[in-house]
């Protein structure tokens, strides 16, 4: 909403503006922006052209003697119009125009003092022909431009629940509550001329559910021509353009009332007993109306219209139609000025993608107050600009006026809500400066009305918000809330999320953010069987249609940005959502029952070099066992107190030898692997990247062991080694398994502590396809030492029992 | 004895000689051996006279006690010499970045999240989380958005359908969790939010937003205040000044704004300061006690319950922390700009 500062003095004395920002601040209302243009055009003077030379070294320049009343100086200048006498716009050195600033500098060998500007160089006019020449009555040394002649707007951001700041009156109200002045009251009389408005229409409300109050006036021998310019300046300074007296008048109201008009052509409205006829009705089947805009609308059973004896003329509160509208031929016209249904307008205005002036006013309710006060200022100004006849009288119908509500507000709840306490009077002063008014008070407490330009007060606590806005948010004392009594309820958070994502930077990788949503072909590969991703109604384009299925393929994307982008080594992970479509329970609630699946996941993707690059890095790529080893962390980090289990499986899109289904406490959570090369090059990618996606959702859930200590061991312990080469088939779990339960032998496999791998070798001489792989063994018995002879038995047992169990051969 | 003379003076240069602690050992069992010089000259003395005998042997004596001093003395010397050689080897070139995993970078809107949550957590509040797609009636109806009001303007809004939507903000949060639970509450809701932006340098269609509700049966208006200062005089610094002012949202009242003067011009918003356009003020988060009808919504008294809300973006935060010039960066992931976060670790 712009504001015009000489318009809003029409009705309140107005403070600096510096001082009116920021008292429009304290009470709620957003500055969005001060434009100032005469502030900012302060220097630019008037000057008089005393001599006119030709430039010496260009011949469309020429350099001009200037003098201001004070100050006289050479100034180049480009323009044609440029003579001897005229009073000019001197922008002066250190000026500052719209587009530049002002310094002093040489034209082509000619030092220029400033420039004589043209009016679109200050931003007054979009285009100009050659520069601005003054009356020659202007006063050398004045500024061009004055806040008189140019006077400072306001852009102010109304919150939706105060359409009575949408207008200049309802700003001028809110000045006087915080300075506490009077409001004005324009001088408008209306003259009234001719036979009896309801002699001239009829108006009739068939649906009294959208419409509770129809008023119209006519106003006839009306000459449609161009506005006054005081009517058009104002309209131009708030960004309206100026059509003709008759449009302009409507709209010069609803920026001043905020009561939003329209005007019919009287002459264009069919006739019914005889006399041009406003229905205000609901459409019936089949119905369109071409609206001001030119489009055709067929209209739905829930808008309101406006119709005259046979057909549409305009969507309600919203926009007028063609076949009605004012035009210059116009000489008489009925004025409408009503008050449709908040709710009605908005669904009409939203099915029909319209967002007008009106509109915007109606859905946030009108003033039922200024139905009839805008109306009889449009006739007035009519009367005034269009040199129109005002016919007695206005034809209104409607529904009888709701009492006035009252609004009860009790002593102790301000200060219940506020946590401060204020005197009774100090309340009722506050309230009234914004004329809602104290009509009773009793042991209860007091009763207030609001008046109908606040829609939004209905309640006590409206009430209570508007004692704080008066009273000042910043006069509100702070004050620490008291939880002590309350801690015990509150349980500590679990920190399992937390610690994974500490866990992974900790272990090299780095995290990212990606959106929920992308392009559903992305997802299309990641979705469960027979499923597809949640699509998006009115997505921003194709590409953004889809809730993400997998955090992967958000993942890859930022592995090619960076891969592009020169880095050469590359480890991401994101936490985040996933969704799938879900056939809710029916024992659920109603509401979740529609909802998508979410799942919180963590998607790790690595690729490169292993050590960044670094001098120890030797040329190492990242390969499935560093991904295995930051997955392992993963877990370790959550200390849920149970390890990872990788077992080798065929996952979709990995390489088919170098992919494992991921386990934690028998619950699977999700796969790690290769990715498969088809896969690497269909997404433009350079491999091998490794990629990895967990379900944190289960890996939350999984309740943490509970730690037990155990003493440590008395007796020694020992160790035996044993290699073997076996086929790379043969996962080396499954052999170090094996030798944990059996490297006992008779001892039983409570003798042996641990298993470890602890080489692993592939090249020769072991063939292609075997891989030699170390174990140890760590004996040890809690309640002796073990003998070596009991040990090489249960070893050399163990070993020939290996070597029955799998095709491996061990190696001396 | 002309003899011991010579093995002495052999002997001796013998052992200066000697390079490591094996070529002392050798000298040792060769000299001080049964067939070693003196063993040979002990063994001798019975060729002598008795008379002669005892000064004869304690020469000999004399002679091993002097060689195996000199042998001593020339062990410890090789065994300096090798360790000096031993550790002149072992230099290390000490200016090496050292051999580990670098740590990853850690995402800005995460930082910011964690210290928003560190400045709160201590005040009472816990994090919780609630679904990012939501139905109508927790995203907007019970939140005192009715259908077909203008307030839901305000919020561009993506749908699943009439009545899933994408969230629009977390304070669906509030209700799912006031409905679960019962007073006091006190939360933190941080989380990914969806509005129908076009994107630009200030747009995006996903951001992130962290909300704040405390519930109980007494809290006010000017607790709420003090809880705002307090967070933002741990985020942004006690010397940063808060104001409040009046604003709307739909789920408080009274509602406000919360500003803290700008850091930049000191909230003097001289020379028209560009973070706060001049203002000395810059906009933080929304806030207001929560209005009764949300209470109503969720079936708490609201005559026997109150309580405040806030919410901020957490990109908006991030942006003037680190003076980002756009918030598209946030979601591009470039490890260039991750790695600036984590500043000090280039080598
Ligand atoms: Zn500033």
């Amino acid at each position: 909403m712009q504001i015009r500062l000489d318009w809003l003095a029409d009705f309140i004395e107005v403070p600096p503006l510096a001082a009116l920002a920021d008292l429009l601040t304290r009470a709620g209302v957003e500055v969005e922006a001060v434009v100032d243009r005469a502030a900012a055009l302060k220097g630019v003077v008037v000057a008089e052209v005393l001599e006119v030379a030709a430039h010496p070294n260009a011949d469309r320049l020429r350099v001009c003697e200037v003098f201001d009343g004070s100050e006289r100086a050479r100034v180049v200048c480009g323009a044609a119009n440029v003579a001897q006498g005229q009073k000019v716009a001197w922008a002066k050195v250190g000026a500052v125009l719209p587009a530049f600033a002002i310094e002093k500098r040489a034209i082509r060998g000619v030092d220029s003092a400033g420039m004589l500007a043209a009016k679109a160089e200050l931003g007054l006019e979009d285009k100009s022909d050659g520069i601005w020449v003054l009356p020659a009555d202007a006063v050398l040394g004045a500024p061009v431009v004055t806040e008189k002649t140019l006077p400072p707007a306001l852009t102010l951001g109304i919150t939706p629940n105060r359409p009575d700041l949408l207008s200049h009156i309802g700003v001028a109200r809110e000045v006087a509550a915080a300075t506490g002045k009077r409001l004005l009251a324009p001088p408008w009389r209306l003259t009234e001329k001719g036979p009896d408005c309801s002699s001239l229409c009829r108006v009739v409300i068939e649906e009294p559910a959208g419409c509770r109050r129809y008023a119209a006036r006519v106003v006839r021998n009306l000459k449609v021509g161009p506005s006054p310019a005081w009517l058009k300046e104002r309209l131009e300074a708030i960004g309206q353009r100026s059509i003709n007296n008759l449009v302009d008048a409507t709209n010069y109201v609803l920026f001043e009332t905020g009561q939003p008009l329209h005007a019919f052509d009287l002459g264009r409205l069919g006739v019914e007993n005889k006399l041009p006829t406003i229905k205000v009705r609901a459409p019936k089947a089949g119905e369109k109306l071409v609206t001001l805009d030119g489009v055709e609308r067929t209209l739905d059973a829930d808008d309101l219209i406006i119709a005259d004896s046979q057909r549409p003329v305009a969507l309600a509160g919203i926009m007028g139609g063609g076949d009605s509208e004012v035009s210059v031929d116009t000489t008489a016209v009925l004025l409408e000025s009503a008050y449709f249904d908040p709710a009605r307008v908005r669904r009409g205005a939203r099915r029909h993608g319209l967002h007008t002036e009106a509109s915007h006013r109606f859905e946030r309710g009108a003033d039922p107050g200024m139905t009839l006060k805008a109306l009889d200022r449009c006739a007035q100004l009519l009367a005034e600009i269009a040199q129109g006849e005002v016919a007695k009288g206005v034809v209104e119908v409607a529904q009888k006026p709701e009492p006035p509500k009252e609004i009860l507000l009790r002593s102790a709840r301000v200060a219940q809500i506020l946590g401060v306490k204020l005197p009774t009077e100090t309340v009722v002063q506050l309230l009234d400066s914004l004329e809602i008014r104290c009509v009773a008070r009793n042991d209860n407490g007091l009763r207030f009305q609001a008046p109908t330009f606040r829609p939004d007060l209905t309640r006590e606590i409206d009430l209570i918000e508007e004692i704080a806005r008066r009273y000042g948010y910043d006069q509100v004392p702070e004050r620490l809330p008291d939880a002590s009594q309350d801690y015990a309820y509150v349980p500590l958070p679990s920190t399992r999320r937390d610690d994974i994502r500490q866990a992974l930077l900790a272990a090299g990788v780095s995290e990212v953010v990606t959106w929920g949503f992308g392009s559903p072909a992305a997802y299309e590969p990641y979705c469960a069987a027979g499923a597809a991703p949640v699509k998006i109604r009115n997505p921003l384009g194709e590409e953004l249609s889809a809730l993400r299925t997998s955090l992967t393929p958000g993942l890859l994307g930022v592995l090619g940005h960076n891969q592009r982008h020169g880095a050469e080594s590359v480890r991401l992970f994101e936490i985040g959502r996933t969704f799938a479509p879900r056939q809710g329970a029916a024992d659920e609630d109603a509401r979740d029952r529609d909802l998508p699946q979410e799942t919180l996941k963590v998607g790790v993707v690595l690729w490169g070099g292993r050590h960044q690059g670094r001098w120890y890095e030797r040329g190492e790529r990242l390969d499935f066992s560093d991904l295995a080893g930051v997955l392992e962390n993963l877990v370790a980090g959550a200390e849920v107190g149970l390890p990872l289990v990788l077992q080798k499986a065929t996952v979709p899109r990995m390489h088919p030898q170098a992919a494992a289904e991921l386990k934690v406490a028998g619950k699977a959570i999700g796969s790690a692997g290769q990715l498969h090369p088809d896969v690497v090059a269909a997404a433009g990618l350079t491999g091998p990247v490794l990629s990895a996606e967990l379900d944190l959702d289960v890996l939350e859930a999984v309740v943490a062991e509970a730690i037990r200590y155990r003493s440590l061991p008395r007796f020694p312990g020992t160790r035996r080694d044993v290699a073997v080469v076996a086929p790379r088939t043969i996962p080396a779990e499954e052999l170090r398994a094996y030798l944990a339960a059996n490297a006992g032998g008779a001892l039983g496999p409570k003798v042996v502590e641990n298993v470890r791998v602890f080489d692993v070798y592939r090249g020769k001489p072991i063939p292609a396809t075997h891989t030699s792989l170390a174990f140890a063994i760590y004996y040890r018995l809690a309640e002796r030492t073990l003998t070596d002879v009991e040990v090489n038995t249960a070893f050399d047992q163990a070993v020939l029992g290996l070597q029955a169990a799998f095709p491996v051969e061990v190696r001396r | 004895m002309e003899d011991l003379k010579r093995i002495e003076r052999s002997v001796l240069a013998r052992a200066r000689r000697a390079k490591a602690p094996a070529d002392v050992a050798e000298i040792r069992a060769e000299v001080l051996g049964k067939k070693g010089p003196l063993g040979l000259a002990l063994r001798s003395l019975g060729e002598l006279p008795a008379e002669e005998r005892p000064a004869a042997g304690q020469k000999i004596n004399q002679l091993k006690g002097k060689i195996e001093a000199a042998l001593d003395e020339a062990h410890a010397r090789v065994q300096a010499n090798a360790r000096a050689d031993e550790l002149e080897s072992g230099a290390q070139d000490v200016t090496l970045p050292g051999r580990r995993v670098v740590p990853g970078n850690p995402h800005p809107l995460r930082i910011v999240e964690r210290d928003i949550i560190r400045a709160l957590e201590s005040l009472g509040f816990a994090v919780a989380h609630g679904p990012q797609v939501e139905h109508d009636w927790y995203n907007f109806e019970a939140l005192n958005f009715p259908p077909d009001h203008p307030a839901r303007d305000t919020q561009d809004t993506f749908f699943v359908s009439d009545a899933v939507v994408l969230r629009t903000h977390t304070s669906n949060v509030q209700i799912r969790t006031m409905v679960k639970g019962k007073p006091p509450i006190r939360i933190l809701a941080p989380g990914m939010v969806f509005r129908h932006d076009e994107i630009d340098a200030t747009h995006t269609p996903c951001f992130h937003q962290i909300e704040g509700l405390w519930v109980d049966d007494k809290a006010t208006f000017a607790d709420l205040k003090g809880v705002l200062h307090v967070f933002a005089a741990r985020l942004f610094g006690p010397e940063r000044k808060v104001r409040f002012r009046p604003s709307f949202f739909p789920f408080t009242e009274p509602s406000a704004e919360m500003d803290v003067s700008c850091a930049l011009c000191g909230g003097s918003g001289k020379g028209g300061c560009r973070p706060c356009k001049g203002t000395g003020w810059i906009e933080i988060m929304g806030a207001g006690m929560v209005d009764p009808a949300v209470f109503e919504a969720v079936g708490y008294d609201p005559e026997k319950v109150q309580g405040f809300a806030f919410g901020m973006g957490l990109e908006r935060i991030a942006l003037l922390r680190w003076g980002v010039d756009d918030i598209r960066l946030f979601y591009e992931n470039d490890l260039r700009f991750l790695e600036q976060f984590r500043p000090g670790d280039t080598r």
